[in-house]
């Protein structure tokens, strides 16, 4: 198997499950910001969970829930006639749900940083909700939303429970560079491994560097 | 003429209000800090909502609790201006002041406003880059490019220093009366009161106390003197028979000299807002050589 595989793997769950963030993340945080139900704090609760939630708890319900014996599993049998589990698609949706927070906690923070003035000066020019949000809300809060992208895409990269519990270590389809990792360790080729955490650390560590870079320079241009 | 009735509690504070609006004039609401003035513009503009009452701008309704009708802040024609202006920081003067305008060619009208409030050549410069003066003139016109038919101003100068103040109170009064725009004013400024309003609706812990044109409120009687100067008592030096009193105006300071009994008799304290008066024949004139 190429040595590279691996951590393209790795690049392209990263990336899509970002852009699944991206797209979803942005209306559920909205509504996390702007809605008045009192049940709210419940859905706060399921998205942060992933937070404290040990990997291989979230990996295991997911793993039933998706399966060949369940609902879910079966039904996308039926449709897609192949697996959920232990495919590429099923470590979307693990990936997805475990960086969660990662993604939405910052687009709400930046959501709920924009003065309340500025939405209702707009809304008294006679503009929308919808046209504030794309006008005023979305660009004040760009840096908000660029870290979570980033730190949802980082994370993704770096997770490893999950994926072995809902993907297990099929080359080429699941084995993405965190397993990668614990496989060559586990056949005792030191030297592979380095290899993967070398460029992983690196990776995380200069995509951290530009978030924190980034945010310095938008706190000092406002 | 608008017509605003309406009562709202909230944290044990009672706001209950019936107001008359006159169409075309400057309306102040006048009143300490607390008093409820910045709710009422906010319920006019449908920002918040009373718990009860009607509010009806000519023959249209935008609140009526009974019929169940609530206009959101976008259906009205108003126009709001913030103490604290509350400009879009992400864009500039030209896109701040074009925000509410949906015409699709509206270049020249923007410009034209930006002229007229004297910002011309900053139409590409941000809020952050603008003096507290020229924050408030683009607010201003932002709020007056949508052309609504009431423009509800709140407390519009109180964050700005006394000479930026004194200016901006001059160009507001010229262009409230080009737009010839119903405007409500709120102020606890006594002499921005004075200067701007035609009518006045005082209010005091969320109720309307007196109502009139400025002398009405504040002298009880039209004066006979023919010179005013209001501004706040900030010295009472006496001797036996006569009080110095020291009033600032603006930046000057008046002394004047008044019995003891009627200090006594008005009750006279430091921090108090008065208005002194002159009779015209009493009066020098000095023409100045330059021209302020």
């Amino acid at each position: 198997m190429n040595f590279a595989t691996p951590l393209l793997l790795s690049l392209r769950l990263s990336l899509v499950t970002m852009v699944l963030l991206f797209i979803t993340g942005i209306p559920l945080a909205y509504w996390l910001v702007f809605s008045r139900t009192k049940w709210k704090f419940i859905i706060e609760s399921v998205v942060a969970l992933p937070l404290v939630l040990p990997p291989t708890v979230l990996g295991f319900y997911l793993l039933m829930a998706i399966g060949g014996n369940s609902i879910i599993g079966q039904w996308y049998e039926a449709i897609f006639n192949s697996t959920l589990a232990f495919s590429f698609q099923g470590l979307i949706l693990g990936s997805f749900l475990y960086s969660l927070p990662f993604a939405v906690q910052p687009f709400q923070t930046s959501f709920s940083s924009v003065d309340k003035k500025l939405l209702e000066a707009s809304w008294s020019l006679g503009r929308s909700h919808v046209y504030t949000f794309f006008s005023v809300i979305l660009p004040l809060s760009r840096q908000g939303i660029i870290t979570g992208c980033v730190l949802s895409f980082a994370h993704t990269l770096g997770e490893f429970g999950v994926v072995l519990m809902i993907g297990g270590n099929i080359p080429g389809v699941t084995r993405v560079a965190s397993v990668a990792i614990y496989d060559e360790v586990q056949s005792l080729d030191y030297g592979n491994a380095n290899m993967y955490s070398a460029i992983l650390l690196f990776f995380s560590f200069t995509i951290l560097a530009i978030v924190y870079f980034t945010n310095r320079r938008f706190i000092r241009t406002l | 003429m608008l017509h605003v009735s309406f009562k709202k509690i909230w944290n044990g504070f009672t706001l209950d209000a019936t107001l008359e609006i006159p169409f075309g004039k400057i309306t102040a609401l006048f009143g300490p800090s607390g008093a409820g003035k910045s709710t009422i513009l906010r319920i006019i503009s449908g920002l918040e909502t009373a718990d009860e009452g009607r509010i009806s701008y000519g023959s249209e309704v935008w609140f009526d609790k009974l019929s169940g009708i609530h206009l959101p802040p976008q259906q009205r024609p108003v126009g709001f201006v913030f103490q604290d202006f509350a400009l879009f920081p992400h864009l500039t003067v030209k896109k701040n002041v074009a925000y509410g305008i949906k015409e699709k060619k509206h270049a020249q009208e923007v410009r034209d406003l930006i002229s007229l409030v004297g910002l011309s050549g900053y139409e590409h410069y941000y809020p952050a880059q603008l003096s507290g003066g020229q924050k408030q003139r683009v607010a201003l016109i932002r709020a007056l490019a949508r052309k609504p038919g009431l423009l509800l101003m709140d407390e519009p100068l109180s964050a700005l220093d006394w000479e930026t103040r004194r200016q901006l109170q001059e160009d507001l009064k010229q262009i409230l009366r080009q737009f010839n725009v119903t405007t409500i004013y709120v102020t606890h400024d006594i002499t921005e009161m004075y200067k701007l309003a035609d009518y006045v609706i005082a209010l005091e812990s969320g109720k309307v106390m007196r109502r009139g044109t400025p002398e009405e409120i504040f002298l009880g009687k039209k004066l006979s003197t023919r010179i005013q100067i209001s501004g706040k008592v900030i010295g009472i030096e006496s001797d036996p028979i006569m009080v110095a009193v020291t009033v600032m105006h603006e930046d000057q300071y008046i002394k004047t000299l008044i019995d003891a009994e009627e200090i006594d008799r008005m009750d006279l304290k430091i921090g108090d807002d008065v208005i002194i008066g002159a009779k015209s024949s009493d009066v020098i004139l000095f023409k100045t050589l330059t021209k302020l």
